[in-house]
């Protein structure tokens, strides 16, 4: 069988079971993305015969004397396509994992307006851009056909901040080269896969893997018997690791369904995979619990806004095993605990004129990185064990797997190339491990990938959680006590849950003046798929509460829900009063006011404006207010190594992890702004263990506001040494020394290029490098206003219109702020209408693909206004804050308010699916 | 995905070739479902492209749609003006997934797979139309669209058997046709289907719907109707009958059942608010 792939006559020699996207990628057109692998999603999108098919759902040997074309073959004798230029001119993608399916599909789509637009775009999924700027892309394709793209590159000299400098990777991503993780291995490539249990709570009392191992192309079967018992957790942290030690590389009891059982190593995928179903394991099967509040036992009623819950009961302990520690009291479950507290609420309480009391349920979501988790790892000749993996903590990876196999850390190499989305999930260590070890019991290259099913039933999700609120204010609308409890869903183990919990109390809480606060938030085992860090970290939940409470309560006291909030929001002259002494967030700058101005003069908002009400039919606006920390003080370290070099470029050594976002460009930009040069001459090598300083990794929405800093520390000390250097090659004071491109230029003329300079000095000696870890962590506010329409009928909403403000201090990249805000609001609008993760009685999950799980589609998202408030922060870099993840908080409370605005309905559970809001209404009709 | 199982791969060109069934054999159509989801039980494949079934035809009789005739065929053709009832056979397609999925897909594929959520079924149910089944070693019969379906996953092929081609008639095809769908989001699994068809000269209305059970279910009524037909009708029936699951509760099924019949009643004219004339079924 033969095919003309991209021009060249093809042989066609695989198993017939295989997809035409393995077999494009093992014909090396890594353009093609498997992300779901079921017709979905669209990044494995290709030209069958001129024809856009999905090609993980196409036979291979059905590609017989076809023509196929995938993105590699798009341009012509290299003159990219007017679609791939015109995603590059209106940047239409973020990670770029979706972009070569997005391009090929574009460019067959038959479109009159935008709308027609979106609805084609039904089989392609994006996760960070929210779809703006893809359908902006789309558009511009048209006018692009005989003109070239205008790219804005500033010259030396002119200002490189607050400039939206296009991202670097994006001729790559636009081109679909090889730059993710498993677009490159060494030869000679092993695969690992594991066998996953079916209980959700069993002891292991027998492993068979005789037949496995004897199946031919297996290399090795692994079960809890041969691998180092030694605790440990997944949650990428820096040291001392806060989180509970309760994980095993493999252990003898399985606590979830789709727990790691035993690992296969073989030849292919697909001899893996079969030798996984000959493996027989005897279980004992345990008592299972689904329910935090039933898992935590009696220790349920001590929760003060909890207290109907029923006593005696006993629930199954998940982590009875002795060697696991760190865990807060294991007995009961409870993985993690937070208190926190200021004033006393019982005063608070006694001096409201009215108090409010609801409870909110929150449901277990999944991230949806397009990219699964993957990563490849070999050991050097010189024996080094070396990690090439999709991950967010480079650095953390290096310390746990050195830890786990007795290895000093610089015989351990982790390095990620770029990243197709983490948003979390990947600040998680959950495959370099068993992929590690062997390699290291074997002495070779060994891969594993995950599926997109593993993706839902064996990574993390969002925390489900419930949340008690009870809010007391004064009848003008002072908030005289606040009062939260959480229960968290931790899953079968604890990573990031006492962390998250804190985020949920302490961000909603501190978001308003109020004197007498107290929280308590529990992290609660249960034998389900363990939740983890994801965009928002827990604030995401609080949120929803805090913000839909203020709500109620503007109702309840007749005033204007958007007044109330300005007057009662915190600002740079109040201090972050709750729990203060473990993290030290302040308020840098607040732009509440302008925020307000833009979003409601955006939506037509006017205060008791009335509903819209057509048959059945009805239209609302409704707002909410969060904020979130740039990163973490005190223990969020970075480091920046610069050096010019002997071609009078400059090297950018950055342990900081672009996840897709664009970091890469920002952090460059902080540097060319201060050496006087423009990006492009700026050589970057980042987030490699063995080449780059340490930086704690891609989350907390640290990197801009942590890594900006190191960055712009180690350009000011690199630029005082390049003008300390030249002061004496020229004999002219510093003073008088200006350093614009390639160029140190004397006020008496007399001038030195940075290649003289580099030759005439040691090179080691033109390097610098800074280390920051930040005092203060200073917060980023956003505010979102959404129109709904809510059909009564069926319960459907529809979200017709999004305005949001965020006030950012500085946008260092608008453009790339924009799409971080875009991104969050459509991630904030599958949770509030459509993401949840469901499982039956077993905890076995009931929709672990896109299909039965969805994400937002084009078609689902509205116009959305996005506007960047910026009141200089002074204790960011150039007065920038965090942006990465605000946006996502604010839309499911938003979403909420307006349909309580449209209806009177107040849901308190999300998703708010058409079901909820229907039998809602039911009950009030 | 790559089916792991899979140890052959059979592309027969005439239909003789295959006299011998395998329990661990599948037909291969579009390949759009089967490569969506893993498939343990089968090891091999029996491609039907290269038989030549792909024929999309129009006749003075009606529409014949063969066993891999894709749906962008069935989207793209051009069809005598008369034949409105085409419209609830493009809308099938059309609420059915990305026009990457029409490239490939075929309508019988969709059919033989009968998923309660399928969207053809019910426009074909709603259109008259007959299927020609061929019975693996049996003699070839035609049956009814509203026979084929038995329940979830389930029709009346055994092993073997082969949908070889459906079958529109001229006259149903001229009737006026409204399709509604509703799911949990903007797109995805239906919760409900609901296919209206109308024949003015003898003001006779049939009520299809999909995706509420596990099989399409029909009325006829004489037009117009007005609410209350619809909700007695869909009261009649045990609440058991709709499906329950996680996607949503069965009351909730017949809820926007009942508001999808009504619409698309509505929208072709249909709704009356006087009280109900009579009902047949």
């Amino acid at each position: 069988m033969h095919c003309r792939l991209n021009g060249r006559e093809t042989a066609i020699a695989c198993l017939p079971g295989t997809s035409l996207a393995t077999w494009l990628r093992d014909q090396g057109c890594a353009s093609v993305h498997k992300v779901c692998e079921s017709g979905d999603c669209g990044a494995c999108t290709v030209w069958v015969d001129g024809e856009a098919v999905h090609s993980c759902i196409y036979p291979a040997w059905r590609a017989s004397d076809r023509t196929l074309t995938t993105l590699e073959g798009l341009a012509e004798n290299g003159n990219l396509s007017p679609m791939q230029r015109a995603f590059l001119d209106q940047q239409g993608f973020q990670c770029g994992y979706c972009t070569p399916g997005m391009i090929l599909t574009a460019s067959q789509i038959d479109w009159q307006s935008e709308a027609d637009i979106r609805r084609a775009l039904d089989g392609n999924l994006c996760r960070c851009t929210g779809y703006q700027a893809i359908v902006k892309s789309i558009q511009r394709a048209r006018t692009l056909e005989h003109e070239s793209p205008a790219v804005a590159n500033p010259s030396p000299g002119q200002p490189q901040i607050g400039v939206s400098l296009p991202k670097q990777d994006g001729p790559a991503i636009v081109t679909g080269q090889p730059i993710y993780t498993a677009d490159w291995s060494p030869p000679g490539l092993l695969h690992l896969q594991v066998l996953r249990s079916p209980h959700p709570h069993a002891n292991i009392l027998n492993i068979d893997t005789r037949a496995a191992a004897a199946l031919s192309g297996v290399r090795a079967v692994f079960t809890h018997a041969d691998v180092p018992r030694r605790p440990y957790s997944t949650a990428g942290h820096g040291e001392p690791v806060p989180d509970p030690h309760d994980r095993y590389l493999l252990d003898r009891k399985v606590r979830f369904v789709g727990d790691r059982v035993a690992a296969v190593v073989a030849e292919s995928v697909a001899i893996a995979r079969q030798a996984c179903e000959l493996i027989q394991v005897e279980y004992e099967i345990l008592p299972h619990t689904l329910d935090p509040l039933v898992a935590m036992g009696d220790a349920a009623c001590e929760l003060p806004l909890f207290g109907d819950v029923e006593p005696g009961l006993v629930p199954a302990i998940l982590h009875d095993e002795a060697s696991s520690f760190q865990i807060r009291d294991p007995q009961r479950n409870i993985s993690g605990e937070v208190q926190l507290q200021c004033g006393d609420v019982a005063i608070g309480f006694a001096e409201a004129d009215v108090i409010l009391e609801r409870t909110y349920h929150l449901p277990a979501v999944q991230h949806f990185h397009l990219e699964p988790h993957v990563c490849t790892t070999w050991l050097t000749e010189d024996g080094t064990l070396t990690v090439r993996s999709s991950t967010q903590v480079p650095f953390h990876c290096q310390r746990l797997l050195a830890d786990l196999f007795d290895l000093r850390r610089d015989r351990v190499r982790v390095y990620k190339p770029n990243l197709g989305g983490g948003f979390g999930n990947k600040q998680e260590i959950l495959c370099e491990d068993l992929c590690a070890f062997a390699t290291l019991q074997l002495g070779e290259p060994v891969q594993w990938q995950f599926t997109r099913q593993e993706e839902f039933t064996a990574t993390n999700s969002r925390h489900a959680m419930q949340i008690r609120l009870k809010v007391g204010a004064k009848r003008e609308g002072t908030f005289t006590a606040m009062e939260m409890n959480a229960i968290a869903n931790a899953g079968a183990y604890g990573n990031h849950s006492e962390q998250v919990i804190f985020l949920t109390g302490s961000f909603p809480l501190g978001l308003y003046r109020c004197p007498h606060q107290r929280y308590c938030g529990r992290a609660v085992y249960t034998n389900t798929m363990p939740a983890g860090a994801f965009r928002g970290y827990g604030a995401t939940q609080g949120v929803f509460a805090m913000e839909t409470l203020i709500d109620e309560l503007a109702a309840e006291l007749q005033l204007d829900p958007l007044e109330l909030r300005r007057q009662q929001v915190i600002n740079e002259q109040d201090e972050f009063l709750i729990g203060r002494d473990e993290h030290f967030h302040i308020v840098g700058s607040a732009g509440f006011d302008e925020a307000i101005a833009k979003v409601t003069q955006a939506l037509g908002y006017q205060p008791h404006q009335a509903p819209k009400i057509t048959g059945n039919q009805r239209r609302g606006l409704g707002f909410a207010i969060s904020m979130q920390a740039s990163g973490l003080a005190k223990i969020h370290l970075a480091t920046v190594r610069l050096s010019l070099q002997g071609n009078g470029r400059y090297e950018m050594r950055a342990g900081a992890v672009d996840v897709g976002t664009g970091s890469d460009t920002t952090l460059r930009q902080i540097a060319a702004e201060i050496l006087g040069t423009t990006v492009s001459q700026i050589d970057l090598i980042a987030a490699d263990t063995q080449e780059t300083p340490f930086d704690a990794g891609s989350y907390a929405s640290a990197t801009l506001f942590i890594s900006g800093q190191a960055t712009e520390k180690a350009a000011r000390a690199l630029r005082d040494l390049l003008l300390a250097n030249a002061s004496s090659l020229l004999d002219v004071p510093v003073a008088q020394l200006e350093l614009v491109g390639d160029r140190l230029t004397a006020a008496n003329g007399s001038s030195l290029s940075l290649t003289d300079l580099a030759d005439q000095a040691d090179e080691k000696i033109l390097t610098v490098e800074e280390a920051f870890a930040a005092d203060h962590s200073s917060l980023t506010f956003a505010l979102l206003g959404v129109e709904v329409e809510v059909d009564l009928e069926t319960g459907r909403v529809d979200v017709l219109r999004c305005a949001q403000a965020l006030d950012i201090g500085k946008a260092i990249n608008p453009r790339i702020c924009e799409g971080q805000a875009t991104g969050g609001i459509v991630m904030g609008l599958g949770y509030a209408l459509s993401e949840a993760l469901q499982w039956d009685e077993q905890g076995q999950i009931l929709n672990p693909t896109p299909r039965t799980y969805r994400i937002p589609l084009a078609k689902r998202v509205p116009p959305l206004d996005v506007f960047l408030i910026e009141k200089a922060d002074p204790y960011g870099p150039f007065g920038a804050k965090g942006i990465g993840e605000i946006g996502t908080n604010c839309a499911a409370p938003a979403i909420a308010n307006a349909i309580a605005h449209a209806t009177g309905l107040r849901l308190r559970q999300l998703p708010m699916t058409p079901e909820r809001v229907w039998t809602a209404w039911q009950a009030v009709t | 995905m790559d089916l792991h199982s899979i140890e052959t791969y059979l592309r027969p060109t005439d239909w003789a070739e295959l006299t011998a069934w395998q329990p661990d054999w599948a037909w291969l159509a579009g390949g759009t479902w089967l490569f969506s989801e893993p498939q343990p039980q089968v090891r091999t494949l029996v491609d039907l492209q290269a038989l030549g079934w792909s024929e999309l035809a129009i006749a003075a009789d009606g529409l014949t749609i063969g066993a891999t005739c894709t749906m962008r065929q069935l989207l793209q053709a051009d069809y005598p003006a008369v034949w409105l009832g085409i419209e609830a056979l493009r809308n099938a397609v059309r609420e059915l997934a990305s026009f990457k999925i029409h490239n490939e897909a075929t309508i019988a594929g969709n059919l033989c797979l009968a998923l309660p959520a399928g969207t053809f079924a019910p426009a074909l149910v709603a259109l008259d139309a007959r299927y020609e089944v061929w019975p693996h070693g049996g003699e070839p019969y035609w049956l009814p669209a509203s026979a084929f379906q038995l329940g979830a996953r389930q029709t009346v092929l055994q092993p073997g058997d082969l949908l070889r081609r459906i079958h529109v008639p001229a006259a149903a095809l001229a009737w006026q046709t409204s399709y509604q769908r509703l799911c949990v989001a903007t797109a995805g699994i239906a919760l409900a289907i609901a296919v209206a068809a109308y024949h003015p000269a003898t003001q006779t209305v049939r009520l299809v719907a999909g995706a509420s059970f596990p099989q399409p279910r029909q009325w006829e009524f004489f037009a117009p109707l007005c609410r209350e037909q619809i909700t007695t009708a869909l009261a009649a029936l045990p609440l058991t009958d709709f499906i329950a699951d996680a996607a949503a509760s069965a009351v909730y099924r017949r809820q926007v059942l009942g508001v999808l019949l009504v619409r698309s009643l509505s929208d072709l004219g249909l709704l009356s608010e006087f009280e109900p004339i009579s009902i047949h079924s």
